[in-house]
């Protein structure tokens, strides 16, 4: 029998939600992306908490919040502990995804369900692969081979391969077939007749217009606002689209030399471009053509600025720009705050470039027609004062003390251990020591107000117990003229200042809004003020989609191309689901699957299949014939046994009974028209599948392999006509299209 | 498996012999065996042939330099594999792809396919050969670059059936050691190594899977390096007291690779010593500038401390160092620190500055890596009293020389440990001067002599040749696997190739596990007849067994249903019509009933004579041992009838006995027997009648 295969679905069925699957292959659970929307909302991953312990790999996708959002929350809070594997640029970006939540959301809430060292221990268990890399479970998924490939989308995104014994399990969600910019297309359309496909129907009732309509509208769009004296907003993705929008702007800018400044405002918009430029081999090939003839590397932003902060935007001279700035659902984040600056205004545009999330701001703003007034929530970060301030710190002062008295405990053991730990920490790659010890003393008083920012990669400091100051007992010694004083000791100090200086910036990858961040950061007292207030939407609102999926079109056909044997839909409204499922159960195969949250679904194969060891013997009288990729024959054969009791096929002892001649070959009727017409006999259409060949003969094709997905039937094709010379040569040229075995 | 070591002999000889798949593997270095440069592997394996490598000799040039092509057929080639981007193991590849009728695929990885270009495009400029010594000009690699593919580490391509990946191999950036898989049998190609971790680079991987072969670097062959805080150390010291001298320190390095990572060394130490902040550091390379963006976009191959680094600030943007266009722009006053390409002293700007420096006992050259026989460089190691200039002068040669290698190649202690993990069954052994290789060769037999490891070292164009059983595995599925059969059982079905793996599945499901498809061709014809259906069914019946009359469900016309394969049909008063579908044997039997029709239709008006056909069985025996008596005698010559109804047969004096009844041969000639058999039973089939009523 086959490998066991059942799909659980956490998350993310009959509707839009994140997605979350729980895929356990032979009894080794895989949890297929860990999804959560823009909202945070905990209820969504009940059914992923009560299994999230059984779970043995994670396998992410796509490096948006929809792909990968829960995965802090699920490791820390529901004893998610699984390793995890995805490409470089889902791991680098996701986690900068997740950063830029992080911050927008702190800075209008109480945001406690995860904090920044819980993005970065999450991320620190994350394998990275490259593309059609073969990775080999260990352990209890001994046999499992996963390997991810381009899904185009995203960069970094992933179409996952599960294999075990020969069979393919696939999981292709959110896939572009188009070659962008930025991007090659999907190789999904490379994977044939795979056991199981595991695939979305997001997309399933969407069209598209061709990209080059596409794109110009979008750019018209924007300079019509421009020219009108108006800005334009595009609440964008931190990681993912952005990086197309951003080259299509870029070329644009650069062909028609405009001077509309574009600004690309997040809280971490520097370090996902710095990512970005070191992932060329990621991207598309002409993107990578350009870098090896001219060493001109795309992301180089030419007309694009980068801003971390509002304050900064506040700064930029008044006039028509265009921002592109992260939180695309518009639910938090600097798009939020500058939507409700500018929605007042006639002149600006606001540009969606994706649908917005279920029950977000941007979704009500998409509707048509759209809201002439929302209700939003205007949330800020102010320090304490007065009063408030008073409590504040008293409490703090409280705890504090409590603290300071455990560290000062802790700290004597350490500060003895101290001197002696610190050097084998330096810098083994170092000339002389000097410098090592400097480098890694110098991180660690400034590092740990920052403790919670340090990038991944960053070891803190071993010595560093608690976000404050290190102490150390003073022993210093009295002399007649007070306090010994060694000079050396201020000689570096100075030097510590320099370096920690450096190595602050570097670790904060630039700097973050000064204003709110340093309260979110530094711990400075501070509450969220929040004032509801009605927006008048006067702004121009504006929706295309940039989102890189394959059109529903497209998908169908796809799916036709790969025809699975058991198909999986998952992820997609209700009503695109049930189309899709209708559409592949007449047209892909069987056995489509589109089951409900909890509900496990057994798509095990039910082939049969065993191994046979093919002996010298029979395979030098076996005569290959040579289709495309495939070899094939005929074979008669008698089972007997090798030495290690393996079964194997030997050469019959008797003649070979006869047995029904096979057909194979896959005939077009219009490349058979033309073949036939080369030959010099008149080929005409004549009606649904039929062809009129000379006089008299007909030629009808009934079963369609190509409409079928490969071909649930054989074909079936018919040819008629008097007995004549014609029908004889006719005859011959059809057999002449097949390979008969 | 046996593997032999076979004296010169021209590969494309052998590869006009039928290429049926064979189980002998050949492995024949085209350069880089038993020498250093023009690293070029050719392996073939199955009728699959891969390439690894394509470099030049760096002490020679025009043809003299390439590798030698002529041995092979370079149309064959499926796969070339390139491990990194440097002269000797790269700089080939425009002539190979443009000037020879090469068509297959090329692959290296990201980094090296954008330095490959820089580089080459620099030592197309550089050299000064004659016209007719020119290999290639810029327009060939820029067609070059067309069509090299690129592979990322751990990617796994397949192509025609060979599956291949790569490993980070140290050495420089975007090095590679890649691995082939072909039919299961792995082959390791290390390229150049280095398993230690330097400021920039990765060491060397260890693959995940044992290689069958492991086709190895030994350009250091049993030689140990010391640490490599050592070296660096030795390194900063003789610059440091050479300018504290006065002195002018020559460091004559390849352009990039290494001089990236000495180039690290010096610019941190000069951070670190403001003393020598007075005293320059030249490094004259336009191109190891341009290469700056490959290196800072590629930081992904490289290690976690240079990444680090990155965050703050690009360590490639040295503060100490400053670039130097040529001797021109060059001020000589006062002690300065030059490094200067090509590494060997050949020429260029390191020559001109040795030439005018070499007299004065202050001043040192360093000699930073591995120097290829034949350059001056590996001349001045051995510090001769004298040297001679590019002007053909001879000039005592007072300056100091130090030769401290930081080439990452791995030495023996990094080799050892590499093959003692890896513990692949065979070695061959390449790039590396003939008498390094020899003892490393030695070393190697002794440290592995408790096991059956082969360890070869070919010379260029000797072929290894070794033996893989490979067994052939295949799987049954779909309906032909619903039972397991038991021995003895017959399974016929449809043996499906792709790649190197097999399928036997039945004709139906064909289309199910595979791209191809099956298809049904249903003939339908009519005839023009006249007469009474009766007379066909009647004549019918004389010829087959199995006529079955009934009539047709759909118009109620009768038919007829001969041997259940063709339908013929009454469709009106003047036409009958013959259903069938396609198949030889159906084809057959349907020629059959139109003649049988048409000569009914002609001889409508004749009685048929109601006779019964004597089956004269005895007759056709007769017939039929006379037919095969005549088949062997032809097949096999001397054919006579022996003792009690044998036939006996005699080929070349080997003696086969033929049962006829039961078709058992017996013979002491294995070989003999076989074909006696196989012949009889074809003649057998081809002689008795053939069964309709099989499907």
């Amino acid at each position: 029998m086959g490998t066991s295969v059942q799909v659980t679905p956490l998350c993310g069925v009959y509707n839009e939600n994140p997605l979350s699957y729980l895929v356990s292959i032979d009894g080794f659970n895989f949890l297929l992306d860990c999804g959560w929307t823009d909202h945070f909302d905990p209820s969504l991953l009940d059914p992923l908490s009560r299994v999230a312990a059984s779970v043995d790999a994670v396998l992410l996708s796509h490096s948006d919040t929809l792909h990968l959002g829960a995965l802090p929350y699920a490791m820390k809070q529901l004893g998610l502990s699984a390793p995890v594997f995805s490409t470089i640029p889902v791991h680098r970006l996701g986690l900068l995804t997740l950063y830029d939540h992080y911050f927008s959301r702190k800075q209008v809430s109480e945001f406690d369900l995860f904090t920044l060292d819980d993005v970065d221990s999450a991320f620190q268990n994350v394998t990275a692969l490259a593309y059609s890399q073969n990775h080999h479970m260990s352990g209890k998924g001994e046999g499992i081979v996963i390997s991810p490939h381009e899904a185009g989308r995203l960069l970094g995104g992933t179409i996952w391969k599960i294999t075990k014994d020969g069979e393919d399990v696939i999981y292709a969600v959110d896939f572009n077939h188009r070659k962008e910019r930025h991007l090659n297309g999907t190789v999904l359309e490379s994977f044939v007749r795979p056991a199981v496909l595991i695939t979305d129907a997001y997309n399933a009732l969407n069209s598209q217009p061709a990209r080059r309509q596409r794109d110009q509208e979008f750019i018209d769009t924007i300079l019509r606002t421009l020219k009108g004296d108006g800005s334009v907003l595009l609440p964008v993705d931190t990681a993912g689209r952005i990086l197309e929008l951003i080259l299509i702007l870029e070329q644009c800018w650069g062909q028609l030399h405009l001077t509309y400044p574009i600004y690309f405002l997040t809280n971490v918009s520097s370090s996902t471009i710095d990512y970005v430029k070191s992932f060329l081999e990621w991207m598309s090939d002409s993107i990578a053509k350009s870098f090896e003839n001219s060493r001109d590397n795309s992301f180089l932003l030419k007309h694009v600025k980068l801003l971390i902060s509002k304050a900064e935007l506040e700064n930029v001279p008044d006039g028509p720009k265009v921002v592109l700035s992260s939180m695309a659902s518009l639910e938090a984040g600097f798009s939020h705050d500058i939507f409700i600056e500018w929605a007042a205004d006639v002149k600006n545009l606001v540009l969606f470039t994706e649908r917005g999330q279920f029950g977000t701001l941007a979704r009500m703003l998409q509707s048509d027609p759209p809201p002439k007034a929302v209700k939003v929530t205007l949330s800020k970060r102010v320090p304490l004062v007065g009063e408030e301030l008073a409590a504040y710190e008293e409490e703090q002062e409280r705890i504090k003390k409590e603290e300071a008295l455990k560290a000062t405990l802790i700290k004597e053991e350490e500060s003895k251990a101290a001197v002696g730990a610190d050097i084998p920490v330096g810098d083994p790659m170092a000339v002389d020591g000097n410098s090592s010890h400097v480098e890694s003393d110098a991180a660690f008083p400034s590092g740990n107000a920052y403790r919670d920012i340090l990038i991944d990669g960053f070891v803190s400091p071993s010595t560093s117990v608690a976000p404050m100051f290190p102490f150390y007992e003073n022993s210093s010694e009295w002399d007649d003229f007070g306090e010994v004083i060694n000079p050396d000791d201020y000689v570096i100090k100075e030097e510590d200042m320099e370096h920690a200086s450096m190595a602050v910036d570097g670790d904060l990858d630039g700097k973050f809004d000064e204003g709110a961040a340093s309260l979110i950061l530094d711990m400075k007292p501070s509450k969220v003020v929040s004032s509801e207030l009605t927006v008048q939407v006067k702004s121009s609102l504006s929706y295309m989609d940039f989102e890189g999926r394959s059109d529903g079109r497209s998908v169908k056909s796809i799916l036709g191309h790969v025809a699975p044997l058991k198909l999986v839909l998952v992820h997609g409204s209700a009503e695109a689901t049930e189309h899709l499922k209708q559409y592949c159960l007449k047209h892909v195969c069987p056995y489509v699957y589109a089951p409900q949250i909890d509900e496990t679904i057994d798509v095990t194969s039910d082939l049969c299949a065993y191994k046979v060891q093919l002996s010298e013997k029979l395979m030098s009288n076996v005569r290959f014939k040579k289709l495309g990729d495939y070899e094939i024959a005929w074979v008669d054969a008698e089972v007997g046994k090798t030495e290690n009791d393996m079964l194997s096929l030997l050469p019959l002892s008797t003649p070979a009974p006869p047995h029904k001649s096979v057909l194979v070959g896959d005939i077009k009727m219009p490349d058979f028209k033309q073949f036939l017409e080369s030959k010099g006999i008149q080929v005409e259409f004549a009606g649904v599948g039929a062809m009129r060949c000379g006089e008299h003969v007909t030629l009808r094709k009934v079963g369609d392999a190509s409409q079928k997905g490969g071909g649930a039937t054989i074909q079936q094709i018919v040819i008629e006509g008097p007995l004549s010379e014609e029908y004889y040569m006719i005859r011959n040229y059809l057999y002449s299209q097949f390979y008969s075995l | 498996m046996a593997s032999t070591v076979q004296p010169t002999s021209s590969l494309k000889r052998r590869d006009s012999m039928p290429t049926r798949e064979s189980d002998q593997l050949t492995i024949t270095p085209l350069g880089a065996g038993s020498e250093v440069g023009r690293s070029c592997v050719y392996m073939t394996f199955k009728g699959k042939t891969v390439l690894f490598d394509c470099g030049i000799h760096p002490a020679y040039s025009g043809m003299a330099a390439l590798p030698y092509f002529d041995e092979i057929d370079p149309s064959k080639i499926d796969v070339l594999l390139i491990t990194h981007f440097h002269l000797d193991h790269a700089a080939s590849l425009p002539y190979f792809l443009e000037k020879t009728t090469f068509k297959g695929r090329v692959f290296m990885t990201h980094a090296t396919k954008a330095i490959y270009k820089l580089l080459l495009t620099d030592y197309v400029k550089v050299s000064k050969v004659s016209v007719e010594d020119m290999l290639f000009d810029e327009q060939d690699i820029l067609r070059s670059m067309d069509k090299i593919e690129v592979i990322d580490f751990h990617q796994t391509l397949e192509v025609n059936g060979i599956r291949f990946w790569c490993y980070t191999a140290g050495h420089v950036l975007g090095a590679a050691m890649f691995m082939v898989d072909i039919a299961g049998v792995r082959v390791l190609y290390t390229g150049d190594f280095s398993r230690e971790e330097d400021r920039h680079l990765r060491a060397a991987e260890l693959p995940q899977f044992s290689p069958d072969i492991c086709i190895i670097e030994s350009t250091y062959g049993v030689q140990l390096q010391q640490s490599r805080s050592v070296r660096e150390k030795r390194f900063t010291d003789v610059i440091h007291s050479t300018v504290a001298q006065g002195g002018r320190v020559l460091i004559p390095a390849f352009a990039l690779g290494r001089a990236q990572e000495l180039l690290l060394i010096l610019d941190e130490y000069w951070a670190n010593h403001p003393e020598l902040h007075n005293i320059p550091i030249y490094y004259a390379s336009p191109l190891a500038k341009r290469c700056m963006a490959v290196y800072q976009t590629y930081i992904n191959s490289m290690n976690e401390r240079i990444r680090n680094q990155f965050a703050t600030s690009n360590p490639f943007m040295f503060k100490h160092i400053s670039p130097l266009k040529s001797i021109d722009n060059f001020d000589d006053v006062g002690p300065s620190v030059v490094m200067a390409s090509p590494g060997g002293l050949q020429s260029g700007l390191s020559r001109q500055l040795f030439d005018k420096w070499c007299g004065d006992k202050k001043n040192s050259c360093l000699i930073p890596g591995y120097v290829v026989e034949g350059t001056l460089a590996k001349t001045i190691i051995n510090e001769p009293k004298e040297v001679q200039l590019m002007n053909g002068l001879t000039a005592p040669l007072n300056m100091q020389v130090h030769y401290i290698s930081f080439s990452a190649h791995a030495d023996y202690a990094q080799t050892s440990t590499f093959l003692k993990e890896l513990m692949p069954p065979n070695i061959i052994l390449v790039h590396g001067e003939a008498n390094e290789m020899g003892r490393l060769k030695q070393k190697l037999i002794s440290l592995f002599a408790d096991r059956n490891t082969k360890i070869m070292s070919p010379k260029n164009c000797q072929s290894v040749e070794m033996h893989f059983n490979s067994e052939k595995m295949a799987k049954t599925i779909g309906k032909l696997a619903e039972k397991t059969p038991e021995v003895g059982e017959a399974v016929s079905g449809l043996l499906v190739k792709k790649g190197f793996s097999y399928q036997i599945m039945a004709s139906e499901d064909l289309h199910v596990f595979s791209q191809l498809s099956t298809a049904n061709v249903m003939q339908r014809i009519s005839i023009p007849y006249t007469g009474a259906f009766g007379v066909i069914k009647h004549r019918l019946k004389q010829i087959y067994e199995s006529v079955e009359s009934s009539t047709d469900d759909e118009s109620g016309v009768p038919t007829l249903r001969v041997h259940d394969k063709v339908t013929v049909k009454q469709e009106s008063e003047k036409h009958v019509s013959l259903h069938w579908s396609a198949d030889p044997i159906s084809d057959m039997v349907s020629d059959s009933v139109v003649a049988l029709v048409l000569n009914a239709s002609r001889e409508m008006p004749k009685v048929v004579v109601e006779s019964e056909p004597v089956k004269d069985e005895v007759e056709d025996e007769k017939k039929a041992e006379k037919i095969i008596n005549a088949i062997l005698v032809s097949l096999f010559g001397d054919v006579k009838l022996g003792e009690n109804g044998k036939l006996v047969i005699t080929v070349d004096g080997n003696v086969a006995h033929l049962d006829k009844q039961s078709g058992d041969v017996e013979s002491e000639n294995a070989g003999l027997k076989e074909r006696v058999r196989m012949a009889f039973q074809r003649i057998q089939t081809a002689v008795k009648p053939i069964p309709l009523s099989a499907s």
